[in-house]
């Protein structure tokens, strides 16, 4: 993610104007009924504990479960953990001491609506080892390096592949796995001994092609957003407006919950010209913007246009500056006369 | 603060009927009625608390309670929730004896007398929760207390064609009251009450209980305690209120209430971020607007949806203003629809209120006076 992730966390990136990534799982969450939440965290994470703060926007400012926030667990040297189950490896303590029976994982840089309720109750029916969440997508969906596709000849998976993918028919994981918690620690612990840190490289593939995993797929229907690199997060933040994908997310009974902030509602100005956009609170908008996401307290002058821009909190936009294309980082001061002009798909960030 | 003594605490008058906001308050308490895009009257008398360091705060409901109840909850959003103190909603209520609805403004408080002497306070500040205004009451405590006050009134000066409509404060240099007149026809001063009170709580109570013992007493603070006080030479002094404050207690007011704050700056102000309007928040989406939403001078809160023409108005929370739809100079209430072509004009729209295709409401060429309304959860087609 490059510029974007070198402050703060993925999971912090706001997301449709006034989210953050991680609101959509921990929101999934909530609505599922879920009381126990384990975040852990990478590096740069002041931001993202800020903005989760006790957890009880999501309902888990509570007595009986809650929200644990679980920092790095790093072997001595200051790196990345070398996988999820590396990752994992700092959240043994945590697990050990929790009372249920299963233990949901997901990267909180998916954007997706789902109900955990579901997925737990196909995986206990199927008696799987680990049920994964999947999804397809269309033809032009291009696999990352790190994708795990599910290939099936009829109702039987037959392929695990990471990587690559056959078709569209096959079945994209989101990151969602379902397992026995009392199985993932010791998972974790045996291939840690192992030196095995990748989970869908180590357990999951080598473990179906080699021990006879029994895997079940879970398909979930509905828009899935992986936000894997600047792009995808900025295709995905104007996806995110369409309005059948706008409808899907927040147009339900169940809502996508965040930080709440006191903040006036926006003022629009005489002369502006909005067209398919995203206004978030207490901004003020006087200028010419399409279709663009404006996050909280920016200030778009008479005269300043903006084109297909992400506008991130607390930015100001003055008279006669012209952005298209492009992310502009919070509280960046654009003075008349700029003009940054990004690829369509190759958004520019300016900061 | 966790001590079993207040120096100061708060009781809000919330249980009037409102009749004079007609279909607005039809199932709903005044102070819970919809404000400024995002708030509820209510969030004001609150977030000044807040502002002010009162923690403690008696509501005192009657009138449609619910919506009022379940908006106030545990006080959280307004940061009054401490350990020791908070946001109580205090309705009538039955102590063995026999039970009572409130039967005036006086009485609300006397009925509620065993609560606030639970905190032990100095002095009660009684607020009204129908006014849009923003005001340290720390500063009218310290003037209570320079004074030496028994009873402190904040005022506010008034035109004086407009002074009858009040209730006058007539005052000495000293800002010593010597005479209360409510209503004058001949007003012989331009300070007006606010009906909001600072009391030394010991003598209050001693008025109310006489009060309570008097059977002509409306028990009303304006007709009955102020002047009982006034006339056995209570130290009365009026506090002088230099900002905007609006009683919205009339169709027309709020709406124009609604009205001041689309220009720069204007009406009470959202926008001090040293004095803050705390209000409950859901969560909501980010307001969208369409390729055919065209908004000229209007406040536009989250979660609503603009596909039609906004002027001068302001649209609340989760609003949704359909293709071909006009809204000028209008207030649209939480979660109201505006169908496709319809016009609104000069009018208020009350919450989850629906306009069909096609509907007109109000006339472009009113005269301001004449506010169409359409109350809650009412639809027209």
């Amino acid at each position: 993610m490059g510029e974007l992730t070198k402050e703060r966390a993925t999971a912090s990136l706001p997301i449709g104007g006034r989210y953050r990534l991680i609101d959509f799982m921990l929101s999934n969450m909530a609505n599922s009924g879920i009381i126990s939440v384990g975040v852990l965290t990478k590096y740069n994470y002041s931001s993202l504990l800020d903005h989760l703060g006790s957890g009880s926007e999501w309902d888990l400012n509570r007595k009986n479960g809650g929200l644990f926030i679980l920092p790095p667990f790093t072997s001595g040297n200051l790196s990345e953990p070398r996988g999820k189950i590396e990752a994992m490896y700092s959240a043994i303590p945590f697990l050990s001491r929790l009372q249920t029976d299963y233990v949901i994982m997901c990267d909180a840089s998916v954007v997706c609506k789902i109900d955990f309720n579901k997925v737990l109750e196909q995986h206990v029916q199927s008696g799987a080892d680990i049920t994964a969440v999947a999804n397809r997508e269309e033809d032009d969906y291009s696999c990352d390096g790190q994708d795990v596709s599910f290939e099936f000849s009829g109702e039987t998976l037959k392929d695990v592949f990471i990587g690559q993918r056959e078709d569209k028919s096959s079945l994209m994981s989101m990151g969602i796995y379902v397992l026995e918690r009392e199985r993932l620690i010791k998972l974790v612990e045996e291939f840690m001994s192992k030196e095995r840190y990748n989970l869908e490289k180590d357990f999951i593939q080598d473990g179906f092609i080699n021990r006879g995993l029994k895997i079940n797929v879970y398909e979930a229907k509905g828009t899935v957003l992986r936000n894997r690199s600047i792009e995808s997060y900025y295709k995905n933040n104007l996806r995110i407006m369409e309005n059948s994908v706008r409808r899907e997310f927040f147009g339900s009974d169940l809502p996508v919950y965040t930080r709440v902030r006191d903040e006036i509602p926006t003022m629009y100005g005489d002369g502006c010209d909005v067209n398919d956009c995203f206004v978030a609170d207490e901004c003020k908008i006087f200028g010419k913007a399409e279709n663009s996401v404006f996050c909280r307290n920016v200030i778009l002058e008479a005269g300043a246009q903006v084109k297909n821009c992400i506008i991130m909190q607390g930015a100001k936009i003055s008279a006669g500056v012209q952005i298209e294309n492009a992310i502009v980082e919070k509280n960046t001061c654009l003075s008349s006369g700029v003009s940054f002009i990004g690829a369509p798909n190759s958004p520019v960030i300016v900061q | 603060m966790l001590s079993m003594k207040k120096k100061c605490i708060a009781m809000l008058l919330a249980g009037g009927q409102g009749s004079r906001l007609t279909v607005l308050t039809e199932s709903t308490a005044k102070p819970a009625v919809p404000f400024g895009g995002k708030y509820r009257i209510v969030d004001f008398p609150l977030s000044n608390c807040v502002s002010s360091g009162i923690d403690t705060v008696g509501i005192m409901t009657q009138y449609q309670p619910l919506e009022l109840n379940e908006y106030i909850g545990n006080g959280r959003p307004w940061g009054i929730s401490s350990n020791f103190g908070g946001i109580h909603i205090l309705p009538p209520y039955s102590s063995g004896e026999k039970s009572q609805w409130y039967t005036g403004t006086a009485n609300a408080i006397y009925q509620n007398r065993f609560f606030v002497d639970r905190y032990n306070p100095d002095y009660v500040i009684v607020l009204s929760g129908d006014q849009i205004y923003k005001m340290d009451y720390s500063k009218m405590l310290e003037y209570h207390k320079e004074k030496d006050a028994e009873c402190t009134i904040a005022v506010i000066d008034v035109p004086l064609s407009e002074a009858s409509r009040f209730g006058i404060m007539n005052c000495r240099d000293s800002g010593e009251i010597y005479e209360f007149e409510e209503k004058p026809a001949k007003p012989k001063s331009t300070k007006a009450s606010m009906g909001i009170y600072i009391f030394n709580w010991n003598i209050l109570r001693e008025y109310l209980e006489k009060d309570a013992m008097d059977p002509s007493s409306s028990n009303d603070f304006g007709k009955n305690v102020i002047p009982a006080m006034l006339n056995e030479k209570r130290k009365m002094f009026a506090y002088r209120f230099d900002g905007y404050w609006r009683d919205v207690g009339t169709i027309e007011s709020l709406w124009e209430a609604n009205m001041d704050l689309l220009s720069s700056g204007g009406g009470v102000g959202l926008e001090d971020p040293n004095h803050k309007i705390y209000s409950r928040n859901y969560a909501q989406p980010p307001a969208f607007i369409a390729k055919h939403g065209q908004i000229f001078n209007s406040l536009i809160a989250e979660g609503s949806s603009i596909e039609g023409t906004v002027k001068n108005s302001v649209i609340s929370v989760g609003c949704v203003i359909e293709e071909g739809a006009t809204v000028e100079n209008s207030v649209i209430m939480p979660g109201a629809v505006v169908g496709k072509n319809s016009k609104v004009y000069y009018s208020v729209l009350g919450e989850k209120s629906v306009l069909g295709e096609g509907v007109v409401a109000g006339n472009p060429n009113q005269d301001k006076r004449d506010i169409f309304v359409v109350g809650k959860n009412q639809i027209l087609f």
